[in-house]
């Protein structure tokens, strides 16, 4: 077998590899005029496809993650209000001047400064004692716990949703954005 | 800085250091066509067509019936001019086409029903050597891809293995396997073909 007529042609004929030429040369492309219709036209725009792909996914996860906060919030705040109330009553120390008769019977009045530890009722409170024909306090954060529950899962639903479509247009602009110097090869995940 | 640097190099993002950027290389003429359909000539495709049609029919005869083969080229060119703005190296243009062939190839396969090529039996003179030469094409066909597109290109379709590692953006000496490996498999299944009836 001559290698180098078989790689171009060159040097001595390989007359097994002319006869296959001559007989499978009948296939051979006969040329045909490539019909190009007026209104196909090249498809612009794809070059931002993967800038606007990556920030779409930005944006998403930025509102994800501001949907996530606020749920979090709601879920601290409403549980905690009255653990907030309670932690309020603040215990301080208030120095208080006690006016008393000296012990010398000479009238004369003996101030006395006593460092008192006060403590302090919060605000609050006032207001429930006001609104006491109400139910009861425990059953009414319970009611709305469950409430802001029901809430919070409907959101982690949707964060969950959202981070899924987040994930998948990641992948989508890795696939588009491929290496600089493997065109070739990643032509076909483009074209 | 240097941090910075070291960074980027260990997740292979490209930056902006000195050996990030490649220099850019010489562009081909068919690189230049490419641009110039870029720019709106619409007849620079038609040069292109020109060009690399043989290779696209190579291809395909290689994978699909002979008979979708040329409907299948005007439908790839078709294609190729459409998608001609997502092509980022101009000098890639055959290897694109190439693939894109050969993706059009299997969408062929997996969407059309089994057909029977239709053999003329009766048939004498040029029609006995068409007919010979599908039994051959037929063979051909059940080497390995990489061997029977190959053999098709410098056996049909009369290309030189440079000009096959140059139209499809193989590299040379992968072509000189594939020609050598393809033309022993070849050898021997025509041998085996010839020995069977005998015994």
């Amino acid at each position: 077998m001559n290698n180098d007529y078989l790689w171009d042609r060159t040097g001595e004929p390989d007359a097994e590899v002319q006869e296959l030429e001559d007989v499978l040369g009948t296939l051979r492309y006969q040329p045909q005029p490539l019909v190009l219709p007026d209104n196909v036209r090249l498809v612009t725009g794809r070059k931002w496809y993967p800038i606007i792909a990556i920030a779409a996914t930005i944006a998403l996860v930025v509102l994800a993650l501001g949907v996530w906060l606020r749920v979090q919030q709601r879920e601290k705040a409403a549980p905690g209000q009255i653990a907030n109330k309670n932690s309020q009553t603040q215990e301080h120390q208030t120095i208080v001047t006690i006016e008393e008769p000296s012990p010398k019977r000479d009238n004369s009045i003996q101030k006395k400064e006593v460092v008192v530890n006060q403590v302090s009722q919060p605000r609050n409170r006032v207001t429930v004692a006001r609104h006491s024909n109400r139910p009861s306090h425990s059953n009414t954060a319970r009611e709305f716990t469950a409430a802001n529950r029901a809430e919070a899962e409907a959101a982690k639903e949707q964060l969950m949703l959202a981070l899924r479509v987040v994930s998948a247009k990641l992948n989508f602009a890795q696939r588009k954005t491929v290496p600089g110097n493997n065109n070739v090869r990643y032509q076909h995940k483009v074209g | 800085m240097l941090e910075a640097e070291a960074t980027a190099e260990m997740f292979l993002i490209p930056g902006p250091s000195k050996t990030a950027i490649p220099a850019e290389p010489s562009s081909s003429p068919e690189a230049l066509l490419v641009k110039a359909v870029l720019a709106g000539n619409r007849d620079s495709f038609g040069r292109l067509y020109e060009l690399y049609a043989p290779m696209v029919h190579g291809i395909l005869l290689a994978r699909v019936p002979r008979t979708e083969v040329e409907d299948l080229v005007q439908d790839i060119f078709l294609h190729a001019f459409k998608k001609l703005t997502t092509l980022r190296d101009a000098n890639a243009f055959g290897g694109w086409l190439a693939m894109i062939t050969r993706n059009r190839a299997m969408d062929f396969h997996r969407s059309s029903k089994p057909t029977v090529e239709v053999r003329e039996e009766h048939a004498t003179g040029d029609r006995r050597k068409r007919a010979k030469a599908e039994e051959i094409l037929t063979v051909i066909r059940s080497l390995p891809d990489a061997y029977r597109e190959t053999l098709v290109l410098r056996l049909v379709e009369g290309m030189t293995g440079p000009e096959i590692a140059m139209r499809t953006g193989l590299t040379a000496a992968s072509v000189r396997v594939n020609l050598h490996r393809g033309m022993k498999l070849l050898r021997e299944k025509l041998g085996i073909q010839v020995a069977e009836p005998q015994s």
